[in-house]
């Protein structure tokens, strides 16, 4: 390496558009979310397992299961966690807690943020959570919902902030 | 498999968070000249090129394969890319050992490469790996995925955030041998525990670094590599396998590890792998995951994780030496870092390693993991088994 040559560099930058296709079996998911404030998963009636977010196929029988729809109960438990408190960028602002769900009756788990706990003090927070807390999904009021995941949020069973 | 398989030279880069010294394909040159060397090869004894990059997201720009092909020595021969996430480097070796063992190749240089260094946050890049309609909107990327799996592994395995910190100040003491390794700092178990928490329970020193780099081996046929090196380093096992559990799916986790680990240990004829292999380069770019490898691995039981980090199990004057090279906590170039484990357990067994050589290895492990299983990804798993015999 030379030390005495100037090393350049020039800025570039992405900037691009999608739009991402759903798809039949997430649009009914969705739908369903947005017009009747309930979840609905796919079951494979061979393995027995019940699919959330909902899957066309049976990725372990290898069948379609796109017409087996279940609905679930809008409870289930945390089953992984963790408190983000850096600052990524394009991501949200901190701290929040990101979860993965399995809502009740279902095989498979859902990523979301865990919401009703308070994080101004992050110590005493991390000691409310761990692996197996019960939540509830509560949805927002019709007209609020757009068909997307965030139209429901997840807290703990039991609120005693 | 086929026709056997040796390794019979390596070649890296210095490994830094910007090489503003070098292109892309500099880099790649650099790595592949220094392998060739490595083994008095020249481009005449290379048959094919097996080339690595990651997300080219990470690098900005778009197939920069074609852009390195020449680099690679890859001019009037067979090319092609492979990607696999953080697996790519691993997937790399495999396809290049596929490609000897059909018997249709001699000699396959595998190379890798990747700059991190040119984006300002590579997890913003590593958000998009999930599915956009159904998990975008949760902030998830490749660190709070690995926290997720970690807060559920210090409730399975009882470990505590001060066992991730020895683990830690362990491979960052390593690093300071490797002559390649980005990060070569000195720390402490309260450094560590200081350090910033980005998703808890890892902190800033949990981490890997962002880095540049590219790494090559190359893999030879039997004949072939008993002449072009004078210890050749045999793939006696290899194993890997696609994993799509979703965090939380499975209390516990990690059992694909576990089952791509039995798969290459059997082919190899590993029984108890804490009496026959001397030396790992395990894939743990966060120090809770080497933890957790000393189980998927087979050197210990559940229970006994704890017992074995407390003991120094995995240091330079330990049991089994996990990375001597200071590992993927002290260098990450993506696309290139699970090659660099096979790289690095290839000059242990060729006892090239000099500062952070270990004695007498005759079989080390290498590891590798791509991806994020998460809605619309997965991760990929690889184990390879190399010997002296
Ligand atoms: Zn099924």
């Amino acid at each position: 390496m030379s030390d005495n040559i100037e090393l350049l560099s020039i800025p570039g930058k992405w900037d691009l558009t999608y739009n991402y296709t759903a798809g039949e079996t997430i649009s009914k998911f969705l739908i369903e979310i947005r017009d009747n404030a309930r979840i609905m998963a796919t079951k494979c009636n061979q393995c027995n397992r019940v699919i959330v977010p909902p899957r066309s196929y049976c990725e372990r029988c290898f069948i379609s299961i796109k017409d087996n729809w279940v609905e679930l109960e809008p409870t289930g438990t945390l089953e992984a966690y963790t408190i983000v408190t850096y600052k990524f960028e394009g991501l949200p602002d901190p701290p929040y807690i990101i979860g993965y769900f399995r809502l009740k009756g279902a095989d498979t788990t859902i990523p979301h943020f865990l919401t009703g706990i308070d994080l101004s003090d992050l110590e005493f927070a991390r000691k409310k959570i761990k692996v197996g807390l019960p939540v509830r999904l509560i949805f927002k009021n019709r007209g609020q919902r757009e068909g997307r995941m965030t139209d429901f949020r997840i807290e703990p069973l039991q609120h005693d902030r | 498999m086929g026709q056997r398989v040796g390794i019979v030279a390596t070649g890296q880069t210095r490994y830094r968070s910007k090489r503003k010294d070098c292109s892309a394909p500099d880099m790649v040159y650099e790595a592949t000249s220094r392998a060739l060397a490595d083994a008095a090869l020249t481009l005449k004894d290379i048959d094919a090129i097996i080339f690595g990059l990651a997300p080219e997201a990470l690098d900005g720009i778009n197939s920069m394969d074609k852009w390195c092909a020449d680099a690679a020595g890859a001019r009037n021969k067979p090319f092609m890319r492979v990607h696999t996430g953080g697996a790519t480097g691993s997937s790399v070796a495999n396809a290049a050992v596929y490609h000897v063992a059909s018997g249709m190749f001699d000699t396959v240089l595998a190379v890798a490469m990747e700059r991190v260094g040119e984006t300002p946050d590579a997890q913003t890049i590593l958000n998009r790996i999930y599915d956009p309609v159904v998990a975008s909107d949760f902030g998830l990327n490749i660190i709070n995925h690995v926290a997720m799996e970690t807060s559920r592994g210090m409730e399975a395995y009882g470990f505590t955030e001060e066992h991730m910190a020895m683990i830690s100040v362990k491979n960052h003491l390593n690093a300071f041998n490797n002559p390649y390794a980005h990060l070569q700092i000195n720390v402490s178990v309260e450094d560590v525990l200081k350090s910033p928490v980005v998703c808890w329970p890892l902190k800033l020193l949990d981490c890997c670094p962002r880095s540049d780099g590219a790494c090559a081996v190359v893999f030879a046929s039997e004949k072939k590599a008993k002449r072009m090196a004078p210890v050749p380093v045999w793939v006696n096992g290899m194993a890997a396998l696609t994993d799509i559990t979703v965090p939380g799916e499975i209390r516990g986790g990690q059992e694909q590890i576990r089952l791509t680990a039995a798969r290459a240990y059997q082919m190899a004829g590993i029984d108890h792998p804490r009496e026959q292999i001397q030396v790992v380069e395990c894939y743990a770019p966060f120090s809770s995951l080497e933890l957790m490898y000393y189980e998927t691995l087979g050197f210990c039981e559940r229970k006994d994780v704890v017992k074995l980090v407390e003991s120094g199990f995995g240091a330079m004057d330990g049991e089994v030496p996990f990375v001597p090279s200071g590992g993927v906590m002290c260098t990450n170039p993506i696309g290139a870092t699970a090659l660099i484990r096979i790289a690095e357990a290839a000059i242990q067994v060729m006892g090239k390693g000099e500062k952070r050589q270990v004695p007498d290895v005759t079989n080390a492990l290498a590891t590798g993991y791509g991806g994020s299983p998460g809605p619309g990804s997965a991760s990929f798993v690889t184990v390879m088994v190399l010997g002296k015999k």
